[in-house]
């Protein structure tokens, strides 16, 4: 286990369970980082990634919320811990700090 | 509709794989995206996506089983298990790859012949009633019965529920079709009414009743439909057949009739034209055998009642005194099952040529043989490699490992291995499928190959293989004690246990066998591709000349004939009856004046004019060719040797009685063999008589065919516009009597090499092992100072032996087995001893040159290296 690291894709799923609050599992989950990164990824990985997340202890998760459209199947919904939380902030604060020893002029051209 | 749902093996699958805790979401979710996949992709592709997702999440799935406490399992046994034999399998890659090679190709080889007997097997089958229909005949030597022979066997047998008979219409090909387009069929029969109901004929237009009831009515195939209308409904237009002045309503279309039949009717002409144009001292004739006489029982047992009452029946149908003398001469009555047409029957006037049982023997044999053979060499290299493990055994049962588990162990292996083999054989099966198809013209698809049958009869094979290979290492092996496996390092046995010689010598007297059989076989096949048929078909064309051409050819034959000589290019013309390999017409053909107790059997007869000799290459013996001035008589005939021969007499001068006319003999021409060379030479007479005859004759220059015939056509077609002008070389025909004989032969070839490849592959494999085994043995005897050659020959010792039996086992059996086959042929090899001798020869030079090229790199090595290893 890498302990409590966050890796890029795992950040995307953990940003997406928090846009999604509510209703988070698998599906709407793919469908948010699909709609916002515009990647392609499969349902498989986005689950292992929940449960890695889970395990980490970042996710916690409950069962609940069958539709007619899952076959009457219920959902894994997720949410973000605090523990979680605290992760996905480190990480944001972690990167802004390192921006603001890359030289302006350098990177200007490439900021959108 | 289920198509619209996902498919429901891998919703399987996945309850299958996941745990518990996670079967609910994973489906849940899967659905979900199943429905958008759908609306954005279309249901097949959504489809797809789901079954491949399914397979993904196998993979998350194992990630979270290995983040949770392992649960012990057997699986993680097997597991570890196959890893081990892959691993083995690596270490020894060329014995392992030799040993899955060689029974991959058994297999595969087995499995095209399993598919092939199949095929040949299935013959009829595609008739409801099929088990029902059997066909009765005269006699065991005709295939055909008398016209009124169908009508009284209904009368007289309780068990028979319905008769229907066919008789060919018009010779051996008639025109059918329209003014404006005409075919040529080889499959029109005139048929019963009741066809429709015993061969359940499916209709595509036109009533079913009533379709064959009226003189001049005709029911079509499918396929000569469109040929002959195209898209239209034919259904009461009327086509021409032959000469015939009198059109045929067309009343059905049915399907094209089963391709695995030996009935390959295209076009039935009703029953009462048969009537109409025969006269009635013909059609009540009870010794004319024209009719393919069917009959249905009304349960496939009764035919044991009905073959009972067989001789009331001869009785019944001639008189007391005919039946007395067809009982004396063994000619009953003969009931058939449809089923066994195909394969078993080899009369006179059978539809068309019919395979042999005797191939399916052959095949089935070669067969069993090959997977034997590959079995063996399995069992053999499998087992030398595991003892090549004893210090691995020996080392596991140190660390603890029981008894139970090693067994287990090596079972695992060779049914890897086995797995694998099998997995090539398919593979190798799927790749030679094209060259198969185009061998045997048969078109087997990969699916067929693949039926779940056929894959589950191979894993069957393959793991009762493993099991068998692998169970006696395993019980040997184990049963040792730790210091023997450990401290000596040896093997079980000093030498190869008495089992394995066993299967060795088995395998050495089965490819002996095969050898041997193929190089009879091959030179069997040769004596009669070279053997004088007594003409000279060379560069002969033939054309049926039908219809309006053959009306306006015969009006000024002659003529037109010394016309057509003036081309250079053209060395002979002639018009016969018939050409070679049609079945010519019998007839009763004897002297004037002999005395009519004698029976002189039936000759073949042929209608030709004066040019026929010369086109097809008949050598005269005696006499002269028919000379039209001085041969005015109404008929003149040439008879072959044999028939001078069989009347004891000066042929020539000999006035014969044919019908009701009689002629002079005027010559003899050597015997030809119109035939297969399965038969002896028949009688043969000509008779001049070229009103009668319908194929054109050419001998052409070889060097401008083209041409030649080109300005043939033309000229027919000056005759008569519409003519169909489809030449045919007379040695293609020839070629065609012999091709279903030459396919199988090339078939049987083919794998014949591919067996002894096989086990050329075990005895390479083996003969390695058990040199590098004594490795240590020959190591010593140098230092001793043991001479190479007294080294070779302690190899050698143990393999020639071996060789020796295998010999005497397999020459008498090959013997027998060739004997047997040889008796079929009426034109055969004598077997000679260099037959059997060569190929022990060269299996004892090539298995003693594997041994001695092993042998080598053993001598020549330092022995301190090889006893170093201790």
């Amino acid at each position: 286990m890498k302990g409590t690291s966050l890796g890029e894709f795992e950040e995307l799923c953990l940003l997406a369970v928090g846009i999604l609050q509510e209703d988070a599992y698998g599906v709407s989950v793919k469908e948010e980082v699909e709609k916002f990164s515009s990647r392609k990824s499969t349902l498989s990985t986005i689950h292992s990634t929940l449960i890695r997340l889970e395990k980490k202890g970042f996710l916690a998760s409950k069962m609940g919320g069958a539709t007619e459209s899952r076959g009457g199947r219920t959902k894994r919904l997720f949410e973000i811990t605090a523990f979680g939380k605290k992760a996905v902030n480190e990480a944001r604060q972690l990167r802004e700090r390192m921006w603001k020893h890359v030289p302006q002029i350098l990177w200007e051209g490439g900021q959108s | 509709m289920s198509k619209q749902n996902p498919p429901r093996w891998a919703i399987r699958l996945i309850k299958w794989y996941s745990h518990p805790d996670y079967v609910q979401e994973i489906m849940g979710d899967l659905e979900e995206m199943f429905t958008i996949w759908k609306q954005e992709k279309g249901t097949f592709r959504a489809r797809v996506f789901y079954v491949w997702n399914a397979i993904l999440f196998m993979r998350a799935y194992n990630s979270r089983l290995s983040n949770q406490s392992t649960k012990f399992n057997q699986l993680s046994m097997i597991k570890h298990s196959i890893k081990l034999s892959l691993r083995n399998i690596r270490k020894h890659k060329v014995y392992s790859l030799g040993n899955m090679l060689g029974l991959g190709i058994g297999i595969s080889i087995s499995l095209f012949i399993y598919i092939h007997i199949t095929h040949e097997l299935s013959f009829e089958k595609a008739y409801p009633k099929h088990e029902r229909i059997f066909r009765v005949s005269s006699s065991k030597d005709w295939a055909q019965s008398p016209p009124s022979f169908a009508g009284e066997l209904k009368n007289f047998f309780p068990e028979v529920e319905d008769v229907t008979r066919f008789a060919k219409y018009g010779g051996n090909a008639s025109v059918i079709g329209t003014n404006e387009k005409q075919f040529i069929s080889e499959a029109i029969f005139q048929a019963d009414q009741s066809v429709v109901e015993v061969f359940d004929l499916k209709f595509i237009e036109g009533l079913k009743k009533g379709s064959l009831d009226k003189p001049y009515t005709v029911l079509i195939t499918e396929s000569i439909a469109s040929k002959i209308f195209g898209d239209q409904n034919p259904v009461g237009e009327f086509v021409e057949i032959n000469e015939e002045k009198r059109k045929f309503e067309v009343t059905g279309v049915i399907a094209d009739l089963p391709e695995k039949s030996h009935l390959k009717a295209e076009a039935l002409v009703s029953m009462p034209t048969f009537y109409e144009q025969i006269p009635e001292d013909w059609t009540g004739s009870r010794g004319w055998m024209v009719m393919y006489t069917y009959a249905q029982l009304d349960d496939q047992q009764s035919v044991v009642k009905f073959r009972e009452r067989m001789p009331d029946f001869t009785v019944h149908y001639f008189n007391e005194e005919a039946a007395e003398e067809m009982a004396l001469n063994d000619q009953f009555f003969e009931i058939m099952p449809l089923t066994d047409i195909h394969l078993k029957s080899k009369r006179t006037g059978e539809m068309g040529p019919n395979s042999s049982i005797l191939y399916i023997y052959i095949f089935g044999t070669l067969a069993i043989f090959i997977i034997i053979i590959a079995s063996v060499n399995f069992i053999n290299i499998f087992t030398t490699l595991a003892f090549k493990r004893v210090k691995e055994i020996g080392l596991r049962k140190i660390v603890g490992a029981q008894r139970k588990q090693l067994i287990f162990q090596l079972l695992i292996e060779a049914s890897v291995t086995a797995v694998l083999a099998s997995a090539l054989g398919l593979a190798l099966c799927i790749a030679f499928l094209p060259y198969y198809n185009a061998l045997v013209d048969l078109t087997i698809t990969w699916t067929d190959l693949l039926a779940p049958a056929h894959v589950m009869l191979i894993a069957a094979l393959a793991i009762l293989l493993g099991l068998l290979s692998g169970m006696y290492p395993a019980l040997l092996v184990t049963r040792q004690k730790l210091a023997e496996l450990i401290v000596k390092n040896a093997n079980p046995k000093a030498s190869i246990s008495l089992f394995r010689k066993g299967l060795i010598v088995f395998q050495f007297a089965l490819s002996l066998f095969i050898l041997i059989s193929t190089v009879v076989v091959n030179r069997q096949m040769d004596f009669i591709k070279k053997k004088d048929l007594g003409f000279d078909a060379d560069q002969v064309v033939t054309l049926k000349t039908h219809g309006n051409l053959g009306r306006e050819i015969r009006k000024s034959h002659r003529s037109f004939v010394a016309s057509l000589k003036q081309n250079p290019n053209i060395r002979g013309v002639s018009l016969a009856s018939n050409v070679v390999g049609e079945p010519l017409s019998r007839e009763y053909f004897r002297p004037a004046d002999a005395d009519p107790e004698i029976d002189y059997g039936a000759t073949n007869m042929l209608w030709a004019d004066e040019g026929y000799l010369d086109v097809m290459g008949i050598e005269l013996v005696q006499g002269r060719n028919f000379r039209t001035k001085v041969d005015t008589s109404s008929v003149v005939f040439l008879v072959s040797e044999q028939i001078a021969k069989n009347w004891d007499r000066d042929a020539v001068g000999t006035i014969a009685q044919y019908r009701d006319e009689q002629g002079p003999i005027v010559g003899v021409f050597k015997n030809v063999n119109y035939y297969s060379l399965h038969s002896e030479v028949e009688p043969l007479a000509i008779c001049l008589k070229p009103s009668w005859a319908g194929n054109l004759l050419f001998k052409i220059d070889g060097e401008n065919a083209v041409e030649t015939m080109e300005y043939i056509e033309s000229r027919l077609k000056g005759k008569s516009p519409n003519a169909i002008t489809q030449f045919s070389f007379v040695n293609d025909k020839l070629q065609q009597l012999y091709a279903s004989e030459n396919d199988m032969f090339l078939v049987f070839k083919a794998f014949s090499v591919l067996a002894l490849i096989i086990s050329g592959l075990g005895l390479l494999g083996i003969a390695a092992i058990e040199v590098q085994r004594r490795t240590k043995e020959v190591g010593i005897r140098k230092v001793l100072g043991a001479s190479a050659s007294e080294i070779l020959l302690l190899l050698c010792k143990q393999f020639s032996l071996m060789l020796a039996i295998a010999i005497l086992i397999g020459v008498p059996a090959s013997y027998l087995s060739s004997k047997s086959w040889l008796a079929d042929y009426s034109y055969r090899i004598s077997l000679s001893a260099w037959e059997f001798a060569l190929p022990s020869l060269g299996l004892i030079v090539i298995s003693m040159l594997v041994v001695a090229l092993h042998s080598i790199k053993v001598m020549r090595s330092n022995p301190t290296e090889s006893l170093r290893s201790e």
